[in-house]
């Protein structure tokens, strides 16, 4: 087991991937000087040249449509683009192009593109910083979504990633960046195809992903110190979803509370709710929990954002919640 | 990228096209420094918002 922080299991996937294939490249704003605006690519510039790492204009939709080109003409593009607030200018290219143009041509063409992102709330850099927009990328047939949430996936999801035929999109949680974890290198790869159970337990399902496993773990602590035994779930690709790990777990644990940073309405927290709920309503003892963020835009002043994310606290009162009604 | 600030370049341009002279320009920058740390003393004696008012202002009230 090797320890490293997140945003070096990030690195080590790109310089791999540098490494093992001359067809991948990477661009995006300030990933080749500046090392990359999460400091995720430094030293890549230096050690793969400037036609392999390439500074780009500050617009989105330009460098997001040229990875497509270039996917199209046989190339193998990571597209940084420095966070999910920033791809909205970018919507177009990755909604209308990336996402349709298998589809439109018949068949003819595939899009093999990486998109990487940052995303979530936290560092008290306000509403247009803020945002987890995950799961409105993972509305979009034709693309796959992955939430790297440890730093194991962090290292191994890119390499799976650029195996894929079609566009597949990266959210890194921006408050993952300097956590340390373990990556296991002889592993070499990972799947991203389905979720995994990060703990074992048999009284309720927490289901997260992302920038919020690490408070559904936490939460499960705290539970487990008053008897409450929670399964966690890492949702890890939110489309394709693998429904099946869920309703498994729902089938044993007969509760499930939903976690997303997501705002609530709307939330892919909701999605999972109605995969479960279509799914596997006679094994719930209860009804199914939802734990989103407030319908504000994140505010700047830490303690007003911290009241609007989902919390340890918020988590471990919903379980209660539902334990008890039903207990 | 200093010699590309455009705030120095305006200055500099402005006392080349006689605009703006050294008396004039510290002042200028006295007065917005002035008033800048009478903002920053106000908002650190200022309270906390309230949590209760996290979803004030999202959208504009009908009246």
């Amino acid at each position: 087991m090797t320890q490293m922080t997140y945003r070096e299991a990030v690195r080590a996937a790109l310089r791999e991937a540098f490494q093992k294939d001359p067809r991948v490249f990477l661009m995006g704003e300030d990933v080749g000087r500046y090392g990359g605006g999460f400091a995720c690519s430094k030293g890549l510039l230096e050690e793969f040249g400037p036609e392999r790492v390439r500074d780009t204009p500050l617009s989105e939709s330009t460098f997001v449509g040229a990875g497509i080109g270039a996917a199209l003409g046989g190339l193998r593009p990571i597209v940084e683009v420095m966070t999910v607030n920033f791809s909205m200018l970018a919507l177009d290219q990755i909604v209308n192009n990336a996402a349709t143009l298998r589809h439109m041509s018949g068949g003819q063409v595939s899009v093999p593109l990486v998109v990487r992102m940052a995303t979530g709330a936290g560092r008290r850099v306000a509403a247009q910083h803020s945002n987890s927009l995950e799961g409105w990328y993972a509305h979009i047939p034709g693309i796959r979504v992955l939430t790297p949430a440890t730093v194991q996936d962090a290292r191994f999801m890119l390499a799976a990633a650029l195996r894929q035929p079609d566009p597949v999109f990266i959210f890194e949680h921006i408050m993952l960046y300097p956590q340390s974890g373990e990556v296991d290198e002889t592993l070499g790869s990972v799947d991203i195809d389905r979720a995994a159970v990060r703990r074992k337990g048999k009284d309720v399902s927490l289901i997260t992903y992302g920038g919020s496993l690490a408070k559904a773990m936490k939460a499960a602590e705290r539970l487990a110190a008053e008897g409450t035994d929670a399964e966690v779930i890492d949702l890890r690709v939110l489309r394709p979803l693998d429904t099946p790990t869920t309703l498994e777990s729902v089938s044993r644990t007969h509760r499930a509370v939903v976690i997303d940073e997501g705002w609530r309405t709307g939330s892919f927290a909701a999605e999972v709710s109605s995969q479960i709920m279509e799914n596997g309503f006679y094994d719930l003892d209860g009804p199914v929990q939802r734990v989103c963020s407030a319908e504000v835009p994140i505010p700047y002043s830490g303690h007003l954002e911290d009241a609007a994310l989902p919390q340890v606290e918020t988590i471990v009162n919903t379980v209660r919640g539902l334990v008890s009604r039903h207990g | 990228v200093e010699k590309k600030d455009p705030i120095p370049l305006l200055t500099e341009r402005l006392r080349d096209w006689g605009y703006l002279n050294d008396v004039e320009l510290a002042e200028q920058e006295a007065g917005v420094a002035a008033e800048v740390a009478e903002a920053v003393v106000f908002a650190e004696a200022g309270p906390w918002e309230p949590v209760e008012d996290l979803l004030k202002d999202v959208s504009t009230p009908v009246t």
